[in-house]
């Protein structure tokens, strides 16, 4: 690898003070520092440093992402070989996917990325590896039919309105990727909703085969009239617990998976870099809510409330946002007893909104953007608890 | 009396490598010796002599502008050989040419039964004219106290636990008795008198059990007397609480038993580079040349500190060991550029976190270098900090409210409680020295105290 460094450190001349491109330093920064670790050493403070950086805490993120994001381009594959009754295995399957989702991840990378160059660029500061992590959740909960302009449109405003404009990555009290997400989710609602986006038919319209329909599991029990059972109805269009949790079928292109999703969990919790309050606290606020609106609901005619809470946690985007995005520690609150109350609340609340009010049946991004909004504020009251408990210590 | 255990259970165990062995060596007497006045915390020193001057043992090198009754002593007899001032005229370091024959002002002694009828003042007198007064230190600042206060406690620790420094064992065999009228001194200066060691040691519990009032257990900084004062403390009224080391007040024994500026001080050489790591007798202010034994060429850079490895001052190999200073740390300044080193699985990477497969390795010990390991970015709330702050502080909180320069919610939060150990500032993944933040932060407050 010494040929490389050696190509790379001839270059820095151009990038530093009084070079032809000093102002595109950060770039030069980012690409060297990815391909080789700083040699940097302490100036002041503590003369030891923990080899933990921000590098690392990311990629583990992206790391986590892996498993949910290998199945997400598999099964987008697989649902368009299956809606065009096309040949289903593995191969065909990934292959497909990845015409599918390649674009739009390049696409998110390129664009999210020149906004973080410019604003680095502009701010005179090392770009910030928080956009690995963004760049990678957001073509995962995306319809694969979404047009890459939107793609575009999105990532731009996830990062320059979610982030950058309130300071960069850690000065944020949005998720960048999910800001980006409601964007689109609000601005086009024709292509981020509905029975139709969630598959990518590739083949003439009729050549589709009979049993396609395209809806998601969430948008067909938020329909479902009395006096079926969601479970009656879901069972008879061919979704099983099973399925759900494997994940093979139509939806955001990473978010079907809860097994992969589970394994992304795994290594965020033992690696310590996602907070597992939030997570089981988001779990148990799903269960109980959704218990209340089991035992208190009654007759009623929207059978969507009698869903037990294991359907609940296997549908939609429950599980990715509240592993993946819900845990993002910039805009999650800091203290560890405002970790569960946020968890608490983002499960009751996903599962108020996707219930309650059928037009968002993607209750958990809602959830986790207000909750995103609240974290400061439970950080300020639980802090004041501690504060009010200090022995005093003023001059 | 009674014991109390304490628990600190907050801080991480680092597991360094290059721990001093409990081998004691005396060292030869060095050329010179020095003062490092700007090691010292909120003096503002004024020279009592100029370049030149021909000293004794016990001379008067400087004294505080603010309170000239707090002097410190030259620790060796001979001549000023030089000055040396750092960056805005910083007085950096008094160095003592030291005499063949070395000679030594005298002093006023007690003795254990004339120290009974020794009034509060008068005892004061002494150790203000000995130049001893500047080894006690008063919170929440740490500095040297104003000799008119009272103060509600004062705190003995005998085993700092910032890696590495000298062990009680080595410091205290054969001083036992002086460090007993030493706790005797101190109960003339304040109705109590804590005495607190590590549970580990079990060589003060063997030796000197009846004096122990304190038993803590915890890895640094929980034998950092802010640690024990703010774990111990049940009132605002203790937060002016003072401190002094054991070994220095084995010193304000020895200098009102003897009557003689006392120089004799034990100091450890430590750290991964450093080629002998073992314990040394020798005096204070001695050069680290001296503490190396000559061996000062190393096959790799090195980073010289004065002190442990969070707390303590670069310096070089001709440097001297303060009148603060007890370790001299030899540890590796350089780092090899690795390849795409953070996709790895780290099985050589020490963290506090589990991010590194490292972490799997639970009793290895790791030789650290001095590098960052990483770019300067945004604090992103990670909280590690607040999982190491020994006194329950939500450092990044904090940092937060002092960099909007809001100093009173500072407080509030917990600046004047903060031990500045440094642990913060090791585990931040954004390399955000935060430690520096407080210091400074508590530096202006002290002004503004004074003032």
């Amino acid at each position: 690898m010494k040929w490389l460094k050696d190509k790379l450190d001839a270059q820095e001349k151009h990038f530093v003070s009084g070079g032809k491109l000093e102002k595109l330093y950060p770039l030069f920064e980012a690409v060297h520092t990815i391909h080789f670790s700083t040699t940097a050493v302490t100036k002041i403070g503590a003369h030891i440093r923990d080899s933990l950086d921000t590098k690392r805490y990311m990629i583990i993120v992206v790391m986590a992402l892996l498993p949910t994001m290998g199945f997400g381009v598999y099964n987008a594959g697989l649902q368009t070989q299956l809606a065009g009754g096309l040949s289903t295995d593995t191969l065909s399957s990934v292959l497909q996917g990845l015409k599918i989702f390649l674009p739009i991840l390049l696409v998110t990378f390129a664009v999210g990325g020149f906004w973080e160059v410019i604003f680095a660029v502009f701010r005179g500061h090392e770009i910030n590896e928080g956009f690995l992590v963004s760049g990678m959740l957001f073509p995962l909960i995306v319809p694969p039919t979404i047009p890459l302009w939107q793609v575009a449109l999105g990532i731009s405003f996830g990062v320059v309105v979610g982030k950058e404009v309130f300071g960069g990555t850690g000065r944020n009290f949005l998720n960048p990727a999910l800001t980006g997400r409601a964007f689109l989710f609000f601005s086009y609602p024709a292509y981020m909703s509905g029975d139709a986006v969630w598959t990518l038919v590739s083949v003439a319209k009729d050549r589709v085969v009979d049993t396609f329909s395209g809806a998601t599991p969430l948008a067909i029990a938020a329909q479902v009239e009395a006096p079926n059972s969601v479970v009656g109805v879901l069972t008879e269009q061919g979704f099983s617990l099973s399925n759900l949790f494997w994940g093979t079928y139509a939806g955001s292109i990473g978010e079907t998976s809860v097994f992969c999703i589970l394994l992304g969990a795994a290594l965020l919790i033992a690696t310590g870099i996602g907070s597992w309050r939030v997570m089981v606290g988001s779990v148990l606020g799903g269960v109980l809510m959704t218990t209340v609106f089991n035992v208190f609901s009654g007759p009623t005619n929207l059978p969507f409330l009698h869903l037990g809470p294991l359907w609940h946690l296997m549908m939609g985007g429950f599980m990715f946002g509240i592993v993946f995005m819900a845990t993002d520690p910039v805009s999650a609150p800091d203290l560890k007893a405002s970790k569960w109350v946020y968890g608490l609340l983002i499960g009751i609340l996903a599962i108020i909104i996707r219930t309650i009010n059928p037009a968002y049946p993607e209750g958990v991004m809602l959830a986790i953007l207000l909750m995103n909004v609240f974290a400061p504020l439970i950080d300020h009251v639980v802090l004041q608890r501690k504060v009010k408990k200090r022995i005093p210590n003023v001059i | 009396m009674t014991m109390k255990k304490l628990t600190i259970d907050t801080a991480f165990d680092l597991r360094l490598q290059g721990a001093p062995s409990a081998d004691v060596e005396t060292l030869e007497k060095p050329k010179s010796v020095a003062l490092i006045p700007s090691s010292i915390p909120f003096i503002k020193p004024k020279l009592s002599v100029k370049e030149g001057d021909k000293v004794q043992i016990g001379t008067p090198l400087f004294v505080h502008k603010h309170d000239d009754r707090i002097q410190f002593l030259s620790p060796g007899s001979g001549v000023v050989e030089a000055i040396q001032y750092g960056p805005k005229r910083r007085l950096d370091a008094v160095v003592i040419c030291l005499d063949e024959q070395e000679t030594q002002v005298s002093f006023d002694k007690i003795t254990q039964t004339t120290l009974e009828t020794t009034d509060r003042e008068t005892l004061i007198g002494l150790l203000l004219k000995g130049g001893l007064w500047s080894s006690f230190r008063e919170f929440p600042f740490k500095k040297i106290p104003n000799p008119e206060t009272s103060c509600p406690s004062i705190y003995v620790t005998l085993d700092n636990d910032e890696p590495f420094h000298p062990e009680a064992s080595v410091y205290l065999d054969g001083r036992i008795d002086q460090f007993k009228f030493g706790l005797d001194i101190l109960k003339k200066l304040s109705k109590k008198v804590h005495v607190c060691s590590s549970t580990q040691n079990k060589y003060v519990q063997q030796k000197i059990a009846s004096n122990l009032t304190h038993r803590v257990s915890g890895n640094y900084p929980a034998n950092q007397a802010g640690t024990i004062l703010y774990t111990d403390k049940t009132k605002a009224s203790e937060n002016g609480a003072w401190t002094i080391s054991a070994q220095e007040l084995i010193r304000l024994a020895d200098l009102l038993q003897t009557g003689c500026y006392p120089i004799e001080r034990v100091v450890v050489a430590a750290g991964s580079s450093a080629k002998v790591r073992k314990h040394y007798t020798t005096r204070v202010g001695v050069p680290i040349q001296t503490v190396l034994k000559g061996q000062t060429e190393f096959d790799h850079p090195v980073r010289v500190v004065a002190g442990g490895v969070y707390t303590g001052r670069a310096t070089d190999v001709t440097g001297y060991l303060g009148s603060e200073d007890f370790a001299v740390h030899i540890l590796p300044n350089s780092i090899e550029s690795e390849f795409m080193s953070f996709v790895m699985p780290g099985a050589d990477k020490p963290s506090y976190s589990r991010a590194f497969v490292s972490t799997l390795f639970r009793t290895k010990k790791w030789a650290h270098t001095t590098a960052i390991n990483g770019g300067e970015r945004s604090c992103i709330a990670c909280t590690k900090c607040a999982d190491v702050c020994p006194v329950d502080i939500q450092p990044q909180f904090l940092m937060k409210t002092l960099e909007a320069g809001d100093v009173e919610d500072g407080m509030a939060l917990g600046l004047l409680d903060c031990v500045t150990c440094g642990l913060c500032t090791y585990v931040c993944p954004s390399k955000i020295d935060l430690d520096h933040i407080f210091t400074t932060n508590r530096a202006s407050l002290e002004q503004e105290a004074r003032s």
